[in-house]
């Protein structure tokens, strides 16, 4: 039993599992309260369930110890696409959007010519970071903008742009610098330690979501009790 | 080179934690401008509305003293002509003399149809001897042979804020009137008793009711019960509609008796 992949897996990495408890934590803290969940919140349902199905394969590569760097591109593509799709449901001008749809385009332009099926994409990644950076930055000009917010301590998508924000702001140059940061993966090369930074900002990430599923769920119970 | 990556995360964080602390913090101080604003809108609205009532009841006194002093005067002034003219016409032509005396009728009826308007415009009895018996006289003079309108007040009534009773007055008189005249009530009741810190007024009729709703859309028609609402909004003030088409209505007024953050001087007669 102790000799099973995954278990040799978990038992020689297990700090690497932490994002992926958060990953869990944030999609039953999501199944918890769908019934509460806004269109952009149903968007990031949706792109925890690609991450979980992508984690899974990778983990299930690494236990065979096959190839899972391509992987982490996927998952890239998996995350920038239910991002866009949250914003765009709430950032409803004509402005944003174009502005949304031209990112995505981007985005996807420079996928298609950096993706690779036996490297990260770093450029790929850092892109999607900047874009990331570029969402919150929107979200946080329109909510200072429209002033329909009552209280920003307690709204989810304030917290989701807060997370995603300080998540690329944290891993943006590991992946812009990806040669540097994780193109040594010997024993006492660099890829641990930067891995290990993106694990964290990646698991921070996911706690902000679990945090903004119970906002979610709080505000649609004020709402309700506004309109009652 | 991996220090430059070190020294650029940290920066790009330090960063966005600013711009996060910064949105939150700013956001909540717009926030609360706006409600600030909010407050001062409302209370210069409410002050509008207040300046409206005092025009209007300022109007209504102005009116009231010119039937009484022009209208009034000029009436007595030409009963007494007719008077004199009536004595020459009886002695040189008898004939004349119904004529004249049915012109001295309905003289006599215009001065107290004149008089009768004048005082029911400036309610000197509230003024006088305060809400309670201006009620009674309101209720004594909306009865007749089929409608009857009984005033019930339980307790001795505090000292009210100065424009408190003319506000409960003139919404009681509003409802008697749509009671009688577009619900065809016959027993009116008029209850008004102290809560802590307030007053309450219900008027119960057992007339044909109405369609709140349908009412409120109805600009022309619901214009009375958007008065009594307007009235109860400048002196912090809440009305209750229990009605329905086909029963009596119920109305309740809940005012505070305090100290109103709108002052409406209150002209003395």
């Amino acid at each position: 039993m102790v000799d099973h992949p995954y278990i040799q897996l978990v038992l020689k990495y297990p700090h690497s599992f932490l994002p992926d408890l958060f990953l869990v934590l944030a999609l039953v803290t999501g199944l918890v309260n769908y019934l509460f969940l806004d269109k952009a919140s149903h968007w990031l349902f949706r792109m925890l369930i690609l991450s979980l199905g992508i984690s899974l394969l990778q983990n299930h590569n690494a236990a065979y110890r096959l190839n899972n760097l391509y992987l982490y591109n996927l998952n890239s593509v998996a995350e920038i696409g239910c991002l866009t799709g949250a914003y765009w449901v709430e950032l409803k001008s004509k402005r944003n959007r174009t502005i949304l749809l031209i990112s995505l385009g981007v985005y996807l332009s420079v996928f298609l010519y950096d993706f690779s099926w036996t490297k990260i994409a770093g450029i790929t990644l850092g892109v999607q970071r900047i874009i990331m950076i570029v969402y919150a930055l929107l979200y946080f000009h329109y909510i200072l903008t429209k002033m329909q917010v009552q209280n920003i301590l307690i709204h989810a998508m304030f917290w989701i742009s807060a997370g995603a924000i300080v998540h690329a702001a944290g891993t943006l140059f590991v992946f812009l610098f990806v040669k540097v940061t994780l193109g040594d993966v010997s024993s006492n090369g660099s890829y641990g330690l930067y891995i290990q930074i993106v694990r964290a900002f990646t698991a921070f990430f996911y706690v902000v979501l679990i945090i903004s599923f119970w906002l979610r769920r709080r505000e649609f119970r004020m709402a309700e009790h506004i309109t009652v | 080179m991996k220090l430059y990556i070190a020294v650029g995360t940290a920066v790009l964080l330090v960063m966005a934690i600013f711009i996060i602390v910064f949105v939150a913090y700013y956001q909540q101080k717009q926030i609360r401008q706006q409600l600030i604003l909010k407050e001062w809108q409302e209370k210069y609205r409410k002050g509008l509305l207040a300046a409206t009532l005092q025009a209007q009841e300022h109007e209504r006194r102005r009116i009231a003293q010119d039937l009484h002093d022009e209208i009034g005067t000029m009436l007595s002034v030409t009963k007494l002509s007719l008077n004199q003219l009536g004595r020459t016409v009886e002695h040189n032509d008898p004939s004349s003399t119904v004529l004249v005396q049915k012109t001295r009728s309905l003289l006599d009826e215009t001065i107290a149809n004149v008089r009768r308007i004048s005082r029911d415009l400036v309610p000197t009895t509230l003024e006088r001897f305060g809400l309670v018996s201006a009620l009674e006289e309101l209720a004594e003079k909306a009865s007749n042979g089929e409608v009857h309108v009984e005033l019930s007040c339980s307790d001795k009534l505090p000292p009210l804020m100065p424009q408190l009773d003319l506000t409960l007055f003139r919404i009681a008189q509003e409802l008697i009137n749509n009671a009688i005249k577009h619900a065809n009530a016959q027993h009116i009741i008029i209850d008004l008793h102290c809560q802590p810190n307030g007053i309450l007024l219900s008027v119960i009729d057992d007339g044909q009711g109405f369609d709140l709703d349908e009412i409120m859309k109805d600009r022309k028609r619901g214009l009375g019960l958007r008065n009594i609402e307007s009235r109860l909004n400048v002196i912090d003030g809440h009305v209750t509609f229990d009605v329905e088409e086909g029963r009596g209505s119920r109305i309740h007024i809940q005012v505070k008796n305090l100290k109103p953050e709108v002052e409406v001087e209150v002209e003395p007669v």
